[in-house]
């Protein structure tokens, strides 16, 4: 092999490379082991086997492979043996520099876990420097940009003042500990590399690299003048600028022949609306390939990789993936992310209470199988949710904090556990059920409050992964294994830290924890080598493929550029030759265009909706098209779209005999036939089925519990009137004063953050005025308070029991009856009058719009059974203003059965449809959630 | 348009004004085609000069494909003559030397995309802010979000929750309350919900403004103030002569006394009080006494209505100030910036930190020298505030600003949006060459629905319809009513100048009809609308596809009502009521299935789901069978909630809940939630039992992909599926033909060949609304001062105060104007037909637009063949129908990648103790000779790297000299050191690569040698080194193969035969 060669930008790379090998080294019977080759990543040295292995025809030995990050760090070690330096190290390292030597940097970021996001920018561009190989004079003379007209701002020449001093004492640091960053590795192998000998290789192949940093320039150019090292490059100076500069430093051209190669690969296009239409797009392509073996699924966002493969199982009998798994979708973290959130709140008065539950509550803690019984914490955890939610009644059952002495003294919690286990067939006694709580508490609670620095974060982490590992169902989704995997591996590197020691808020050790969460991944391996590959962009460097698919082709993502410079001026970097934006670009676009040039189909795949554009590497193919064929309608665009019928799909259940039986016998009452005006579906769930939505004391309160409220005390306050002279003085006052305080106490005042006071603050102040109003109003007597009245209201199609509980039924002093129903929500649902109900259309829908509510006219029929004779009027009584709006504008006027005939009628419509047994229930125009 | 006026000047601010359809994107796109071919003799990088402003992404990508058409068509001599003309005319350009230069600019443009700089107005600030992060203390990698409620919501709990310990913020509440019940009389239960939405309302004005709000000054308590008023009350009650009163007002005073006992509510002041002078019955003379009293409590309520006016959002305000200290905490350690804080935190920029446009050009490694901003009319002041620097830096050194927009399709002034900066930049660059382009042809309707709107709004008919809306007003005695002053006829005529549009000659015909629905109720108008407008439909379909006809509302609400219309009758139809996936059947039964995974207790989510078709078709079982169970169930459903319905189903019908449920039930946790949710769509068969469902399905998993970039689990999942109001809710159906029902805001900028307005209404609303009131007015933001002003009017008031009244009467001036311009938009989008319906009244009062449609405008044009103009003939083209996936679990296709993790994770300890002695032993070649001091010195350095975790090493060490001291290892270790090799790698003839712990060659012999720490899997350890040893047999044939492992714990040795 001469020392440099280029291929075509056209040509199959690792092929022509192994046409190399193969005459070169194998026909000559050469040992391949002392020919190491450089890739720039790992992944080419998969292909590049298995290609030598078909050519081979049989089992061989391999040459060395290395990745350039590799290749660099042997030249170092060679000379000067090392310990790569963590990410974490190195950035608090920074921050003691700049404490140190530039503290005016710091300000408004004082503590470290404000300041690391600058300190990783800092350290980013401290490794561009170091790779570069600027040096110090030259970042001191940054000067004007004639293009700009602008002096370098003044405070950015003292920040690149500091960042020389940091960088000095960051290289000193790093020589003298032995740790060094992967910069500062490129950095020393440049210095280094003159008298690099490395005896294990006779030849060193640099294959395929395209932009050089100046350490892997003087490095690579080094070992090529002392025949070393042989270069393989593929494209053409002429065409990619970039290979210039190599190429001058050499003083080889790299030119793939007399002309430049043009690409025949076939172009397709696919507008698609969003990312599903996209996956569901490449699956319609990869149905549309005989040999999946030799095609790609490109996928430049790895956020897309899981609705990538499920979709592609339709049609992929055997794939590699060879990409990132985010960890923060996996069930580990989100329980970590619940044990964190847990912490934060907890402080004098326990635990706040909903953020227990929610690790309490999570599946991974009600797996551990923990105990003599494998479902104990499962109960366990339920019993806790069970009591705090308020549904077994216990000490603690509502409060918002809890402390561990709470539920440990609680025998009725373990009471309860108990007797669940019982019921499922299980024996957990109670004092079983204490220890198991105990166990859990704390490896989920108390060893998390001592947190106080990485030591000990990384201890905690160990033991709460140790017990997952071992004793839940983690393990049944691998992911999770191997995400536990990363976090031991996290957990180690945090012992390992120089500042591990060193005490910090619980707070900020958990920002530390989740600055690594959000940008860490576990790897597929992507190996052994089968099917259709599934690869980012960078992993199919020095690879080739029949048949390219590149989803996400977008920009923003096809390049990915990090286009903001956050910390130096972005012309600032280009004065410093550190223009990564445009390198970067470059990088890809080369990378983009290899890799489809020596396809035969294309298929390029983008999102095209509000947010999303096509990539520029789209424009670009489509220009050139364009400008070929001299035609703009050159490229046709497909837009793949779904099958949508809208429809609203209403679901309809039919009745059966049994259950218009059952609705026969049953007793009624106003709300439940609101319900089915409102919602037969909801009716049909809640009074034919029996389910109804759950109480949950953890949710924030609603208007109905205030409702409840507001009627127990009323309640208790108005039933020992009855009989006796209504009489509404300041000692009754005191009296509904301490009423009300008491029963809000031990319902909103246990449950409510500390806004319970505006709460009480209000329904006090309603009370005291609805007590202004009661005292104003002619009431003789009070009747009934709270009470359940029974009847069987004869209509014409059915006779019908109805069952009222009435709020309060007054005697006025003008011998009215008025029977109230107090009303705490927002509408007060008054019925229109009879005339109205007269005219209308006789449909369960304008029923719902006309009479609204039955309830009105159902204590009227009620009481006029009652009280034969006497005037009666029945009323919606506001408590929030307070008012009473009454059905009839005056008691007495007229017959009041004859009044109500209408309504009876309605109700009888609305009756007889719900015993017909050929009427289903149906969902109402106001369908209820849930149901 | 004479040739020097299209040229561009240096320096120049050109204005161009475009009504609707006039071709305002054409004309940006045009200028920046010009000057990028102008370009070509002065800067061979335009691009990077030129920032170019949209008002949305959706905008900015149609402007760009825009301009690369232009620059295409004109590079491959492309463009029809008459565009040749309008771009290069004035250029004095050539078509080949256009072409050439037009080449160069694609080139320059492709390979330089990062400076094609068309682009939103956040997005350019964006990249501003985040140049600028380290200098306005924002950090490094700062994420934008867009809603902030959430944060707004946890700010003030955490507020409140320092109120226990702060006596200082426990008062701010307390005065909060005094006000809550005493003084607004809100009927609200929960306070705190009151006070969010308020914030949220504060937060976002202080955004759009980057102003403080005024606190109002109070010389005294208000609820004093208003009880020594009505102590005056009572004083004047008592001072009132027995005879000579007028009955009504006495009638009405003392019921107003007999209401309240200290303070009262204004609302409640009886009319009379507004009087100059005291309501005595005529020919009764007032005594001086009781006109001076009476003149005195009129002061008394002007007092009070302003205090109450103005000093109502103090208790607010004094919180949100409290609330936003915390907001930015948690934000700040959020990481998180939001959208639209943006503009506020430019201003900083700006304001505070004194950036100058050299810096950010710095920043931004670029210098801009033109400017083109769209949809000027909407853009705000605090926008331009922050744009200011950079335009007036550009044409001071001979650059320009070009904006363009049309005045009277303002309608974004709820977002700050400031029509009169229109006007007002041209003034303040007026030494620039200002030059001002008016577009007066309407490229878009046909002739009859351009002259409809020409007449429309015309000067004379807008200011008919301005007096013939007064006059009703006089008539109807409406208190509250506005005239118009003379400065806002003037603005009238200034909006409204240019309206006038021509057609083309090619576009004849179109036709408007207008309805006037007359009706006392709401019911009765809007049934005959209903029927009025599906016969419509009915006749329209007749000449039109579905995906023709648009029907625009004011509101969503109009939208479902008109969705629910047309889907009655059959009518395929498209808005975000029929889209949208919370309503749609099978997502809601995927929910049920989810809520309950999430919480097997709930019985409800279990029933709804066992009950729908997705589980009764994918497991063959009726639903009548699964209904007639549940009601069996009846029973034992107890009220403590210990009877779950899962339990008895899985006891009932063991292989349904096995084959169908249980899976998930396991699952549920453990995986993430999207892939939770593929595995059960992909086991209940769902593509394939609901085909046509797919979208809606495919949007589900959308929205679970997008949730997951915040959290992964089930519950936060669907607490975010509950609340979730807007993110991707909407399916999208581009490509069907269905009826479009939209709001006139959605259609701006678009086309229909027909357009149907149904509830066709004007209502002038003055004020703004806050979360909590949404519906009610409940502010009014004076903006025009250093502070923002908060004012709560009520109508009242302004019987009492001139000051409020003047307020008043600026907002709804602005709020008229903008419904006039809403109207515009709602009008100008018809091609071709153009249906209204002008029902009579707009909610509870009257319908305005009645007066700005005359009669005999009813009727224009008329319904005619289409001449053979078919709109979108390919509107299906490219649109190919995806076929539906069948899910399988693809992690059981990726076994071998997984394989060994499990193993690896539970005996982690171990594996980590081989690993390091494999490590050592991976460095340790031949034994012979080989100084161990030496060796392990030199070792060490790499297994630090390597194992930085671990402090000690020497037990490893220890492990290994133990093992090669020991006799019957010997001849594995103690061999020359050229036939051993360490780690060596043999790739076997299918390519796949197998790494050898040790291969010794001698010359009759080859040993592999493997190390294993335990022999808990000998069986598969036998296996693995017997494959090994056939490798090394076929590459060294003729030679004894041996195999040996070697067990590192306990040291034994297992030779493979």
């Amino acid at each position: 092999m001469s020392g440099v060669v280029t291929y075509g930008f056209c040509e199959p790379f690792l092929e022509r490379l192994a046409d190399h090998i193969e005459q070169e080294y194998i026909r000559k019977g050469k040992d391949l082991r002392r020919v190491a080759v450089v890739f720039g990543g790992k992944r080419p040295a998969l292909f590049l086997k298995r290609e030598l292995a078909r050519r081979v025809g049989r089992q061989y030995f391999p040459p060395r492979f290395f990745s350039i990050d590799e290749f660099m760090a042997r030249i170092v070690f060679r000379s000067e043996p090392f310990v790569p330096s963590q990410d974490m190290d190195m950035a608090y390292r920074v921050y003691g520099m700049v404490k140190e030597h530039a503290p005016s940097l710091l300000k408004g970021r004082e503590a470290f876990a404000q300041f690391l996001p600058w300190a990783n920018e800092m350290l980013s561009f401290i490794e561009q420097l170091d790779l570069e190989l600027v040096s110090s004079e030259r970042l001191l003379g940054v000067e004007q940009n004639a293009g700009l007209g602008y002096d370098v701002p003044s405070d950015v020449n003292r920040l690149l003042e500091n960042i020389v001093v940091l960088r000095e004492k960051f290289h000193e640091m790093m020589l003298k500990s032995g740790s060094y960053s992967r910069g500062f590795q490129y950095f020393r192998a440049a210095q280094l590399a003159r008298d690099f000998e490395d005896p294990d290789f006779d030849e060193t192949v640099f294959a395929n690299f395209f932009y050089l940093n100046r350490a892997e320039e003087r490095v690579i150019v080094d070992l090529y003048q002392r025949k070393k090292a042989s270069l393989v490059f593929q494209g053409d100076e002429r065409r990619w600028p970039v290979f210039e500069r190599v190429s001058k430093k050499l003083g080889v051209p790299i030119r793939e022949g007399e002309r430049l190669q043009e690409p025949v690969f076939d172009l397709r296009l696919y507008s698609a609306n969003d990312h599903h239409s996209q996956v569901s797009t490449v699956r319609h392509i990869l149905e549309g390939i005989k040999d999946l073996g030799r095609t790609v699924v490109v996928l430049p966002d790895a956020g897309g990789i899981i609705p990538l493969v499920s979709e592609i199982t339709s049609v992929a009998a055997d794939f590699n993936i060879s990409m990132g798994y985010p960890l923060k979708r996996s069930a580990v973290i989100s329980l970590l992310e619940k044990v964190f959130a847990c912490q934060e709140s907890f402080g004098e008065h326990g635990y706040y209470a909903p953020d227990y539950l929610g690790v309490m509550r999570h599946p991974l803690v009600k797996s551990l199988a923990l105990g003599a019984s494998p479902g104990a914490v499962r109960l366990l955890a339920h019993s806790i949710e069970e009591a705090l939610a308020g549904r077994i009644d216990t000490a603690f059952s509502g409060s918002l904090f809890i402390k561990f002495e709470d539920l440990h003294g609680c025998d009725g919690l373990f009471d309860h556990v108990t007797a669940a286990a019982q019921a499922a067939g299980e024996e957990v006694s109670r004092e079983d059920a204490r220890a198991l709580f105990e166990q859990v508490h704390d490896l989920c609670f108390r060893q998390w409050e001592n947190v106080c620095h990485c030591l000990s974060l990384s201890e905690a982490l160990c033991r709460w992964l140790d017990c997952f590992v071992e004793e839940s169902a983690l393990n049944d989704y691998p992911l999770n294994t191997r995400i536990a995997s990363r976090i031991y591996d996290f957990s180690d590197d945090l012992k390992a830290l120089s500042f591990a020691g060193e005490v910090f808020p619980k707070r900020d050790l958990f920002t530390i924890f989740v600055s690594f969460i959000e940008r860490e991944i576990v790897a597929f391996h992507g190996s052994p080598l089968k099917g259709l590959q599934v690869l980012g962009l960078f992993e199919t460097r020095s690879l080739n493929f029949d048949h390219v698919i590149v989803m996400d082709a977008n920009e923003g993502v096809l390049p990915r550029l990090n286009v903001y410079e956050a910390l130096i001026p972005r012309d600032v970097m280009v004065g410093l030759g550190l223009d990564r934006i445009e390198q970067e670009e470059e990088i890809q676009r080369y990378g983009f265009l290899r890799l489809i040039s020596s396809a035969k189909s294309v298929h390029l795949v983008f999102q095209e909706n509000p947010e999303k554009e096509r990539s520029r590497f789209v424009e670009e193919l489509v220009w050139e098209k364009q400008k070929r064929d001299q035609d703009l309608a050159a490229v046709e665009v497909s837009r793949p779209r779904f099958s949508v019928k809208p429809r609203t799909g209403e679901r309809v259940i039919f009745k059966t005999p049994a259950m218009v039986d059952f609705l026969k016998g049953c007793r009624f009452s106003a709300s439940s036939v609101n319900t089915y005006l409102r919602d037969p579906m909801e009716f049909f769930f809640a009074y034919v089925l029996g389910l109804r939505e759950r109480e949950d004391l953890l949710s924030e309160p609603e208007n109905r519990e205030v409702g409840v409220l507001v009627h127990e005390v009323l309640e208790e306050a108005f039933r020992p009137m009855i009989g006796k002279a209504f009489m509404v003085d300041e000692k009754f006052r005191n009296h509904v004063q301490k009423i009300f305080i008491s029963r809000y106490n031990n319902s909103f005042g246990k449950r409510l953050r500390a806004d319970a006071f505006l709460l009480k603050a209000v329904i006090e102040e309603r009370i005291g005025r609805l007590l202004d109003f009661e005292a104003g109003r002619p009431v003789a007597e009070v009747l009934h308070v709270e009470s359940e009245f029974t009847e069987d209201v004869v209509l014409p199609h059915a006779t019908v029991k109805f069952v009222y509980r009435v709020d309060r039924v007054d005697l006025m002093r003008d011998g009215t009856v008025m029977v109230l129903d107090y009303k705490t929500g927002v509408s007060d649902i008054l019925p229109q009058g009879a005339e109205e109900i007269r005219r209308m259309e006789f449909t369960r829908d304008s029923i719902a719009e006309h009479v609204k509510s039955f309830q009105l006219p159902l204590y009227m029929h009620y009481l006029s059974g009652r009280f034969p004779g006497k005037p009666l009027n029945a009323g919606l009584y506001n408590i929030r203003k307070p008012e009473i709006k009454t059905f009839l504008k005056a008691a007495g006027e007229g017959g009041v059965d004859e009044y109500l005939e209408p309504y009876m009628k309605a109700l009888d419509y609305i009756m007889a449809e719900i015993f017909n047994p050929d009427i289903p229930f149906m969902e109402g125009d106001t369908r209820t959630p849930g149901y | 348009m004479d040739k020097t006026t299209l040229m561009i000047q240096s320096p120049e601010l050109r204005v161009v004004e475009a009504s609707a359809g006039s071709g305002k994107t054409f004309a940006l796109a045009k200028r920046y085609v010009q000057l990028m071919l102008m370009g070509a003799s002065a800067d061979a990088q335009s691009i990077r000069q030129v920032l170019a402003i949209t008002f949305t992404n959706k905008a900015s990508f149609e402007m760009k494909a825009r301009i690369l058409d232009f620059l295409k068509r004109v590079a491959l001599d492309l463009l029809p003559a008459n565009q040749y003309e309008e771009i290069l005319g004035a250029l004095n350009m050539d078509r080949q030397a256009a072409c050439q230069r037009a080449r160069q600019v694609m080139e320059e443009i492709i390979l330089n995309y990062n400076f094609f700089q068309v682009q939103t107005i956040d997005s350019f600030i964006n990249a501003l802010l985040s140049g600028c992060a380290f200098k306005i203390g924002l950090s490094a990698r700062f994420k934008i979000r867009r809603d902030a409620f959430e944060y707004i919501r946890y700010s003030l709990d955490r507020t409140i929750d320092r109120a226990v310990s702060d006596p200082q913020v426990l008062g701010l509440f307390e005065n909060f309350l005094r006000q809550y019940l005493f003084l607004e009389n809100k009927t609200g239960w929960f306070p705190k919900k009151d006070i969010q939405g308020m914030l949220f309302a504060l937060y976002q004005q202080s955004n759009t403004y980057a102003k403080d709000f005024a606190l109002f000054p109070l010389s005294e308590d208000l609820l004093a103030m208003k009880a020594r008023t009505f102590q005056k009350f009572k004083d004047l009650r008592a001072a009132c002569p027995a005879e000579g009163l007028d009955k009504g007002f006495l009638k009405s005073f003392d019921k107003f006394l007999g209401k309240y006992h200290r303070g009262f509510d204004f609302d409640e002041v009886p009319e009379y009080f507004a009087r100059p002078q005291f309501p005595m019955k005529a020919g009764h003379d007032i005594p001086k006494l009781l006109q001076d009293a009476w003149e005195d409590l009129f002061l008394s309520l002007r007092a009070v209505s302003e205090a109450e006016a103005c000093a109502s959002f103090n208790p607010y305000v004094e919180i949100f100030y409290k609330v936003l200290a915390e907001f930015k905490a948690v934000s700040r350690q959020d990481d998180v910036l939001f959208l639209e804080e943006l503009n506020k935190k430019a201003h900083q920029l700006f304001e505070d930190e004194g950036i100058t446009a050299g810096e950010l050009y710095y920043r931004l490694a670029t210098r801009f020298r033109h400017y083109l901003i769209d949809e000027f009319q909407d853009t705000s002041l605090l926008q331009w505030s922050n744009l200011y620097t950079l335009a007036q830096e550009a044409l001071s050194t001979g650059g320009t600003v070009f904006y363009v927009g049309d005045k009277k399709q303002a309608i974004y002034g709820f977002r700050g949006g400031e029509v009169r900066l229109f006007d007002e930049v041209k003034g303040s660059f007026k030494e620039f060459n200002v030059r001002e382009e008016i577009l007066e042809t309407n490229y878009r309707s046909l002739e009859a629905v351009v002259e409809f709107n020409n007449h429309i709004f015309s000067l004379q008919n807008l200011q008919r319809f301005v007096k013939e809306k007064e006059a009703f007003e006089e008539e109807k005695d409406k208190k509250d009513s506005v005239r118009f002053q003379e400065k806002d006829l003037e603005r009238l005529s200034s909006l409204f100048a240019h309206s006038r549009q021509k057609t083309l000659p090619q576009k004849k015909g179109g036709r408007v009809r207008v309805r006037y629905v007359p009706g006392s109720s709401a019911a009765e108008r809007e049934e005959t609308v209903r029927q009025d407008l599906l016969q419509q439909v009915r006749q329209l379909r007749e000449r039109y596809a579905c995906h023709e006809i648009a029907v625009l509302t004011r509101d969503n609400q109009d939208v479902e009502r008109v969705t629910a219309w047309l889907s009655a009758e059959g009518f395929p139809v498209e808005s975000e009521r029929t889209l949208n996936i919370k309503e749609h059947s099978v997502i809601r039964q995927l929910v049920s299935l989810l809520k309950f995974l999430n919480s097997p207790a709930d019985n409800i989510a279990f029933a709804s789901f066992i009950l729908g078709d997705v589980f009764c078709l994918a497991a063959g079982v009726s639903r009548e069978e699964m209904r007639d169970f549940i009601f069996s169930q009846r029973p034992f459903m107890r009220k403590d909630g210990t009877f779950y319905l899962y339990k008895a189903f899985s006891g009932q019908y063991p292989r349904l809940w096995q084959e169908h449920i249980e899976v998930y039930f396991k699952r549920a946790g453990f995986y993430p939630v999207y892939e939770l949710a593929v595995s059960v769509i992909g086991g209940f068969k769902v593509f394939s039992n609901f085909e046509d469902q797919q979208g809606f399905v495919m949007q589900f998993l959308e929205m679970i992909k997008c949730f997951e970039r915040e959290a992964n689990d089930l519950m936060s999942f669907l607490d975010y599926y509950e609340t979730n109001e807007r993110e991707n809710l909407f399916v999208n159906v581009g490509g069907s033909d269905s009826v479009r029902v939209m709001t006139v805001h959605k259609a701006k900028g678009l086309e229909f060949p027909v357009v149907l307005l149904p509830f066709f209404e004007m209502s002038v609303k003055v004020g703004q609304t806050s979360g909590s009131d949404l519906g009610q007015r409940a502010f009014i933001v004076d903006k025009n001062s250093d502070t923002l002003g908060l004012y709560r009017i009520k109508s009242k008031y302004l019987r009492f105060s001139r000051r409020l009244a003047a307020v008043r009467a600026g907002e709804y001036v602005d709020s008229f104007f903008s419904e006039l311009n809403n109207a515009y938009v709602a009008l100008t989008r018809a091609v071709e037909e153009l249906f209204i319906w002008v029902p009579e009244r707009a909610g509870s009062s009257i319908n305005l637009a009645g007066f700005l449609i005359p009669e005999d405008l009813y009727d224009v044009g008329a319904s005619g063949p289409r001449d053979g103009r078919v709109f979108e003939k390919g509107h299906d083209a490219g649109h190919a129908a995806l076929s539906s996936p069948v899910y399988r679990d693809w992690i059981s296709f990726l076994e071998e990648e997984f394989k060994d993790d499990g193993q690896g994770v539970r005996n982690r300890s171990q594996v980590r103790r081989g690993t390091i002695v494999h490590a050592l032993l991976q460095n340790l070649g031949s034994a012979k000779g080989l100084d161990l001091e030496q060796w392990q010195k030199s070792v060490t350095p790499f297994l630090r790297g390597k194992f930085p975790s671990v402090a000690d090493l020497s037990p490893y060490f220890m492990t290994v000299r133990e093992l090669i001291a020991r006799e019957d290892v010997a001849e594995l270790f103690f061999v020359d050191e050229k036939e051993v090799f360490c780690e060596q790698e043999i790739v076997d003839r299918s390519g796949r690569a197998h790494r050898l712990d040790r291969l010794i060659v001698q010359g009759h012999r080859v040993c592999v040698v493997d190390y294993k720490m335990s022999s808990l899997q000998k069986e598969e350890h036998l296996r693995q080194v017997k494959a090994y040893m056939d490798l090394v047999g076929q590459m060294f044939p003729g030679r004894a193969v041996e195999g040996v492992i070697l067990y590192l714990d306990g040291f034994s040795k297992v030779a493979v035969q």
